[in-house]
């Protein structure tokens, strides 16, 4: 049985005790802690590591996804960036094409699996266009009569990754030789000067294949 | 009498160190979600940025975002609003291969 001393104690104790936590509960308000939040920025990073891996091969680079892949890593072992060990074997490269004078298609792929310690995802970078042959014109250069080539050409860009899905975007495209006219979302008519193969480049330096050769 | 009187000294201590703690945690976690937002924002610009050069479009994304105090782009140190942060660094790779080591820092 405890004195009166110690049941005044004990009550102080008990009434402090609810004091304190009542002022915890009413004071704490339940928010996530997160210790180091990476989520889009390292799919974003990838993205844009591939995208300078095509833009360089699509002009005729010889860009090294392997050292492209060192140097990231190196860093990320430098600044902590939350990259897990990525080898050549987790990243998948495909270019194609097929193209003709009068239609054809193109695409550049790179998909990316990362495995972490928790759990892996994937990545994936994918440039497509398809274009097709819808006419002539003949335009007026420095006095001379140049026959044209118009084509349709529809261009995207689409990014994958579980932190935002799918991100689709339009880029701007340019040409030094080529007539281009927006029309609308991804879709320009194109205006190529008659057995002429000018270089078409998005916005990022890559390079877009319109016209061509014949291909029987 | 003693060993119930200590019992209760130690038992407050507990207590009042919880408190304290959680009160420390909170204070800790009220900048996440500004951290957050602005990995998101930061992740946006390298998706659809172009720029070879990251300073200016950085600088122009950042500069109005209230909750970041401080940017540096390979050491060199464009806006420091001379307040405490956790930072967020990543690495800006440009078309003819170069790099930029970009670290954001958000209000603590």
């Amino acid at each position: 049985m405890l004195s009166i001393r110690g049941q005044v104690l004990a009550l102080a104790v008990i009434i402090l005790s609810i004091i304190l936590a009542e002022l915890s509960i009413k004071t704490l308000v339940i928010r996530p802690v997160v210790v180091n939040y990476r989520g889009e920025l390292i799919s974003a990073e990838i993205i844009q590591l591939s995208r300078i891996y095509v833009a360089n091969r699509s002009r005729g680079g010889k860009a090294d996804m392997n050292y492209l892949l060192q140097r990231l890593l190196e860093y990320n072992r430098s600044l902590n960036l939350g990259f897990p060990n990525i080898t050549f074997d987790d990243v998948g490269i495909f270019f194609f094409l097929n193209t003709s004078d009068s239609y054809g298609k193109g695409a550049y792929v790179i998909v990316w699996n990362l495995r972490f310690r928790e759990f892996n995802y994937t990545v994936i970078f994918n440039v497509t266009w398809c274009f097709e042959k819808s006419g002539y014109y003949i335009k007026d250069r420095d006095g001379l009569q140049i026959i044209y080539v118009n084509y349709t050409l529809f261009y995207v860009h689409e990014y994958y990754a579980p932190q935002w899905g799918r991100i689709v975007i339009f880029p701007m495209i340019y040409s030094e030789s080529a007539d281009i006219l927006l029309k609308g979302d991804g879709i320009w008519f194109v205006g190529i000067p008659l057995n002429s193969t000018p270089s078409i480049f998005d916005i990022y330096g890559i390079k877009i294949n319109i016209g061509g050769k014949v291909e029987e | 009498m003693r060993h119930l009187e200590a019992i209760m000294i130690v038992f407050i201590y507990v207590l009042f160190s919880v408190f304290v703690t959680r009160l420390i945690v909170l204070n800790q976690s009220l900048s996440n979600i500004e951290y957050i937002e602005v990995t998101k924002a930061l992740a946006y610009l390298l998706l659809v940025d172009s720029n070879s050069n990251p300073r200016e479009n950085l600088i122009k994304l950042l500069s109005d975002n209230p909750y970041v105090v401080f940017l540096a782009v390979n050491d060199t140190v464009l806006l420091d609003k001379n307040c405490s942060f956790r930072s967020i660094n990543f690495v800006w790779f440009t078309v003819n291969g170069s790099a930029y080591v970009v670290r954001v820092g958000v209000k603590h």
